[in-house]
């Protein structure tokens, strides 16, 4: 189990009468029992956390665990970790979670960071972030306008035919207008896009307070990570294989699995002389050219 | 902050044991898991800055995997600090009586925080296998009976009474066990301090000298063994068809289940909220250790008795089998001995003769070897009982004593044609007891002529440095020498 060694969370839910312990196993404590019930993790079904709480399934029983009860945000991320350790040896059950930067610690394994490492300490920033989404947008942008642009342009036609007829007389007029009336649209739709994309680091904060930790950033031959630095323990890593390929741009490297962006190493923690040794370390690992 | 450790006396279905309750424990002794992943799971068991055993995991998910268990440190680099308070341990319970709870609080004090259950049992100064324990961890290798959960035994309780070493074998001291020799001949009870690791396995953390004076006088080696509570149990009462688990209704050790609803206030809480790996304070130096090797060499070599009389000790599938069993009285041993399967209508063990005589076999040779001795040699002598001979004479064959050769020599000598595996074994017996008496000659004649050398020795110095009271002194000390040899 990755991450065995974070102490284990006690969570009270005054409304309910229910006290959660989030350990070795999965403890509930119904209204004043004295006697808890007690679950392995291999027994639970399906986890899932979104912007507002935990959901714990067993099969029998849904527990909600609301993240507001839990005031401090290194519980919750103590938590979440613990969770997310236990479930990277259960594959057996379903895990779903909201938006994040950081990659889900169900991909990690056990492995001890060697001493040659490249290893950084900070805290993401939102402009860095933003424009990261920014350039991943761009990146698949023409495959955007090549979807929206046609459609758009044949409705605008089909439009103009309903509502006038005469498409042979007026077909010179139609021609131009739809072309514009697609471009127009492929262009608000990319702004559209461009303003979300710029919103993603808010949009991540509300549903992830990791954000503003300070997280450790760690790349070696056996693989990577980006973990908060207050759970982090130097035991456990992504392996190489659950990536993909890497993109680069101006302000972060990120390694992207199953084409989701799941490590994100902002360039700013490591010198500027050693960005070349860092992007080539990744391409040699990933095989990239 | 000092260490809390709240202990409670419990008996449950019989079994009398300490529960402890550690909170801001020193974390000096315990397992941690070095590295996670699921296909290469090592345990490592550390005391203090030093790795002392690795448990390596075959399969996680499989509870009835066996697991390698390899010695690669020694508890001797620890400090003096951590030797002394496990020495303390058995002169505080064995020698000076003092009570389990006060005698082990050294010891408890130094473990993470968690609830740990204490008893007091025999363990066997063996690998399950038959080889002597000291030595029997140098490589990586499988270890049979070392899973978490035994097909054998199933939901029954047993105590983890095979020992895996915690000193080098570098460090044993003829002279050290001779001591302990003479005073378990004198009667002085010794014991040890064991920690339970994995499966039917617990280390030694304190009195391998003592274990071994104990293999080879014939005693009863005795130890409290700590054991970390960690695993739970289901409510098999209540299991669903469609794949939901049942509740769990107990924690658990080997030794014990104790319900949840048994447990003192608040130590469950504290159970649930700690973990079971955690990290120690030393991790970065105790991984470090953790490729060094030993440096293991000594002139020195465990006695060759020790090593057959390891041969002689209840096996992994004896100490499996008498697992099944909780007592025999002399009355249902009387009507096993009748060939009946029953004492006052309910089953002595099952409605298997052969088998229920096996499992009472093991079960005596565990807990008591006089009476195991007695009723072995009942069945041999029982004509009407020859299905069950062939399995007893071999559960004898390895033991040296008396009462077995004169028995074995009857058969050998008989001329009464008999068929049967019995004969084949008495001879086959006979022949080792030769062997044993011719060697115990040899090394009685080896060592009187060493201490006759000695002797000498000595009243030559003492002559040359011309005096008698010199003389007198050098043979007093050679008194205390010899004595201890």
């Amino acid at each position: 189990m990755a991450y065995e060694s974070l102490p284990g969370v006690k969570i009270h839910y005054r409304e309910k009468k229910q006290t959660f312990i989030i350990s070795d196993f999965f403890s509930v404590y119904e209204k004043g029992s004295d006697v808890p019930e007690i679950y392995k993790w291999s027994d639970l079904v399906s986890v899932s956390e979104n912007k507002a709480d935990f959901t714990l399934n067993t099969g029998v029983k849904s527990y909600v665990i609301p993240k507001s009860l839990i005031t401090d945000p290194v519980q919750l991320i103590r938590a979440r970790a613990i969770i997310e350790g236990a479930i990277s040896i259960n594959p057996n059950v379903d895990y779903k979670f909201g938006k994040r930067i950081l990659p889900p610690k169900t991909l990690c394994t056990g492995c001890e960071v060697p001493r040659d490492a490249y290893v950084a300490v900070g805290s993401y920033t939102e402009k860095e972030v933003n424009n990261a989404n920014v350039v991943l947008l761009n990146s698949g942008f023409d495959k955007l306008i090549i979807a929206v642009f046609p459609i758009a342009t044949v409705a605008a036609f089909v439009l103009m035919w309903v509502l006038w007829g005469e498409v042979l007389n007026n077909l010179i007029k139609f021609i131009p207008i739809s072309l514009f009336a697609g471009g127009a649209t492929s262009m608000v739709v990319y702004l559209l896009c461009a303003f979300s994309a710029k919103t993603l680091y808010s949009r991540i904060l509300k549903e992830d307070p990791a954000l503003l930790e300070d997280i450790t950033f760690v790349i070696c031959e056996d693989g990577f990570i980006a973990a908060e630095s207050e759970v982090y323990d130097f035991c456990n890593i992504i392996s190489w294989n659950e990536s993909a390929f890497f993109i680069e741009t101006n302000h972060a490297y990120i390694v992207f699995k199953d084409k989701q962006a799941v490590f994100w190493l902002p360039k700013r923690l490591f010198p500027k002389n050693k960005h070349k040794e860092v992007g080539d370390f990744i391409a040699d690992r990933l095989q990239q050219k | 902050m000092n260490p809390v450790v709240v202990t409670t006396t419990m008996n449950i279905k019989g079994r009398e044991f300490l529960l402890a309750d550690v909170t801001r424990g020193m974390g000096q002794i315990g397992v941690f898991r070095f590295g996670s992943d699921p296909s290469a799971i090592t345990d490592i068991f550390y005391v203090e800055n030093e790795p002392i055993i690795s448990i390596g995991w075959q399969n996680l998910h499989d509870p009835y995997a066996n697991k390698f268990l390899t010695q690669i440190s020694s508890t001797e680099r620890c400090s003096e600090y951590i030797r002394t308070r496990l020495s303390v341990v058995g002169e505080n319970y064995f020698i000076d009586k003092q009570g389990l709870s006060r005698s082990i609080m050294p010891v408890l004090e130094l473990l993470p925080d968690g609830l740990y259950v204490v008893h007091e049992s025999r363990m066997i100064q063996s690998d399950g296998e038959g080889r002597f324990f000291w030595n029997s961890y140098n490589n990586r290798r499988e270890v049979f009976g070392s899973a978490d959960r035994n097909a054998a035994i199933g939901d029954g309780n047993y105590s983890p009474c095979f020992l895996v070493p915690t000193d080098q074998v570098a460090s044993y001291q003829p002279n050290k066990m001779n001591i302990k020799s003479d005073k378990l001949n004198m009667g002085v009870q010794l014991g040890g301090v064991a920690y339970h690791i994995a499966g039917m396995f617990s280390v030694l953390l304190e009195g391998h000298h003592t274990a071994t004076a104990c293999l080879l006088n014939d005693k009863d080696f005795r130890c409290l063994v700590i054991e970390p509570i960690s695993d739970v149990i289901y409510d098999s009462h209540n299991e669903d068809d469609d794949g939901i688990k049942p509740k769990i209704i107990a924690l658990a050790c080997p030794f014990i289940k104790i319900p949840l609803d048994m447990l003192p206030d608040n130590s469950l809480e504290r159970f649930l909220v700690s973990r079971r790996y955690i990290k120690p304070y030393a991790y970065a130096e105790i991984k470090s250790k953790m490729t060094k090797n030993i440096r293991s060499v000594s002139k020195r070599s465990f006695p060759v008795a020790a090593y057959e009389k390891a041969l002689q000790l209840p096996d992994l599938q004896t100490v499996e089998s008498a697992s099944g069993v909780n007592s025999v009285s002399e009355e249902q041993l009387a009507a096993l001995l009748k060939g009946e399967v029953q004492y006052e209508d309910e089953f002595i063990v099952s409605s298997n003769h052969y088998s229920s005589v096996v499992t009472v076999c093991n079960f005596l040779k565990i807990s008591n070897f006089e009476r195991f001795l007695s009723f072995s040699l009942e069945i041999l002598k029982s004509e009407e009982l020859s299905a069950s001979h062939k399995f007893v004479a071999e559960q004898m064959l390895t033991i040296i004593h008396q009462d077995i050769c004169e028995y074995f020599s009857s058969v050998a000598e008989s001329k009464e044609e008999k068929d049967g595996f019995v004969p084949a074994i008495a001879h086959k017996y006979m022949k080792r007891w030769n062997e044993f008496q011719q060697r115990k000659e040899e090394e009685e004649t080896a060592a009187n002529a060493a201490h006759q050398k000695h002797m000498d020795a000595m009243t030559a110095m003492a002559e040359s440095k011309g005096g008698v009271a010199h003389l007198e002194a050098a043979v007093r000390q050679m008194g205390g020498l010899t004595k201890g040899m």
